[in-house]
């Protein structure tokens, strides 16, 4: 018997803390395709854009993390957008320097850590898209809603970073929904920003760019916004009251990706933390 | 300097979602617009993505806000991984993954996290 396919889940400390759901589902979903997502001991803070905000040394938290994934022999997947790309960054500025990677395994070495180079960073998006011809040839449930899809800047740009899919209309989440036979609705505002991380500097830009995002999705007809990204998740849905206030006919159910995919692939509601046990 | 290839050509401004709302960020900036905005952002890099120049928008944008004192939640955020390992609080996530089925995770111990940043505390050290 083939040994199952494995790798480690980097849940980022947003989704560790307030998106259980989303970790439940993307194990369910992913253990139904045939592999593992392993938790990831004593993972630390991916640095976000707020470590290399403050400090020149966020490169070492990625590394850190990335010699973990080594250690234990396993490509990392990621849930978040920023998760996704300072993991990125660091991996190709530290594979393609070794002069820096010596200099950053000094600093790993006081904190009894080692990265050599050889971990892979890819998001839910790809790991999913990887899988897509088995997804097209499994026993599917057909959904009786349609959705819209926001996608997770994050985890597309820098394209040079990303190395994901088009920078400007990316297609890969709609080419998994897609092949799972559910049905997409395209909408005007479907390749802007959702605005999450200016909660951080200007709460009512975010507030009013999810808004437009929102007004637009509803209009082109869809039932749901499909994300795969908590921070996109934290505005979008728990900041619903906050959006409402000032736009009170708003009004349309936040999922993540892997809920709605485990929906068509008959995983229980309980598997995708759409009820809680 | 990364900079000095800007030709002013505005692009970034017409990409970047605060500036469209007529606020400043890197973009403002680069273009001589603005001296200020450089923590305006909604990290969706369309500005590094447009630049007919290359020039690395993000890394000009961090290095800029090193120089600055940093807005409230981002100085409360930084404090959070310094003490913490993370920048959301994570006491009782394993309460909560207990609740919902999930196996106990365990956390990183922020000494290591201290370390890595090169900012140890007193005592850290024993
Ligand atoms: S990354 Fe920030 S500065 Fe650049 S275009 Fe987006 S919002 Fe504007
Ligand atoms: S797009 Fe590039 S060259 Fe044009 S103003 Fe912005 S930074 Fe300068």
């Amino acid at each position: 018997m083939n040994e199952i396919e494995k790798r480690l889940l980097f849940p980022g400390c947003l989704v560790l803390a307030c998106f259980q759901d989303y970790e439940l589902a993307a194990k369910a979903v992913m253990r139904r395709l045939g592999m593992e997502l392993v938790d990831m001991d004593d993972f630390s803070c991916c640095s976000s854009s707020v470590v290399p905000s403050m400090s020149d040394d966020w490169i070492n938290l990625d590394a850190y993390n990335l010699g973990l994934a080594e250690s234990r022999r396993m490509d990392i997947v990621t849930l978040c957008g920023s998760c996704t790309r300072t993991l990125k960054q660091a991996n190709k500025k530290l594979k393609g320097d070794a002069a820096l990677l010596e200099k950053v395994n000094e600093r790993l070495a006081e904190a009894g850590a080692h990265y050599n180079g050889t971990v892979r960073v890819n998001h839910l998006i790809e790991v999913l898209d990887e899988k897509r011809s088995l997804i097209e040839k499994m026993e599917r449930k057909s959904l009786d809603y349609r959705v819209a899809l926001s996608h997770p800047c994050n985890v597309i740009r820098p394209s040079s970073v990303a190395q994901f899919d088009d920078p400007w209309r990316p297609q890969k989440m709609r080419k998994v929904l897609e092949a799972a036979g559910v049905q997409v609705v395209d909408y005007e505002l479907e390749y802007e920003c959702c605005g999450a991380t200016l909660l951080m500097v200007n709460e009512k830009l975010a507030l009013d760019a999810a808004a437009a995002k929102m007004r637009s999705a509803i209009e082109a007809g869809a039932d749901a916004l499909v994300v795969s990204c908590g921070n996109c998740y934290m505005l979008l849905d728990r900041f619903r009251h906050k959006i409402q206030e000032a736009h009170p006919e708003i009004s349309l159910p936040i999922m993540f990706l892997p809920q709605v995919l485990g929906q068509v692939l008959d995983v229980s509601c309980r598997e995708l933390g759409l009820e809680l046990v | 300097m990364e900079t000095d290839k800007c030709s002013q050509c505005r692009l970034c401004q017409q990409y970047c979602m605060v500036a469209r709302a007529g606020g400043e960020s890197i973009t403002t900036i680069l273009s001589g617009d603005s001296e200020t905005g450089a923590w305006n952002c909604s990290n969706c890099w369309k500005c590094v993505e447009i630049c007919p120049e290359d020039i690395d928008v993000y890394e000009v944008m961090m290095e800029k806000r090193r120089q600055e004192p940093a807005p409230v939640r981002y100085k409360r955020a930084f404090d959070s991984v310094c003490r913490i390992g993370y920048v959301y609080p994570v006491d009782e996530v394993n309460t909560f993954r207990e609740m919902w089925g999930l196996e106990p995770i365990r956390l990183v111990d922020p000494k290591v996290v201290r370390k890595l940043l090169g900012r140890p505390w007193a005592g850290d050290e024993e």
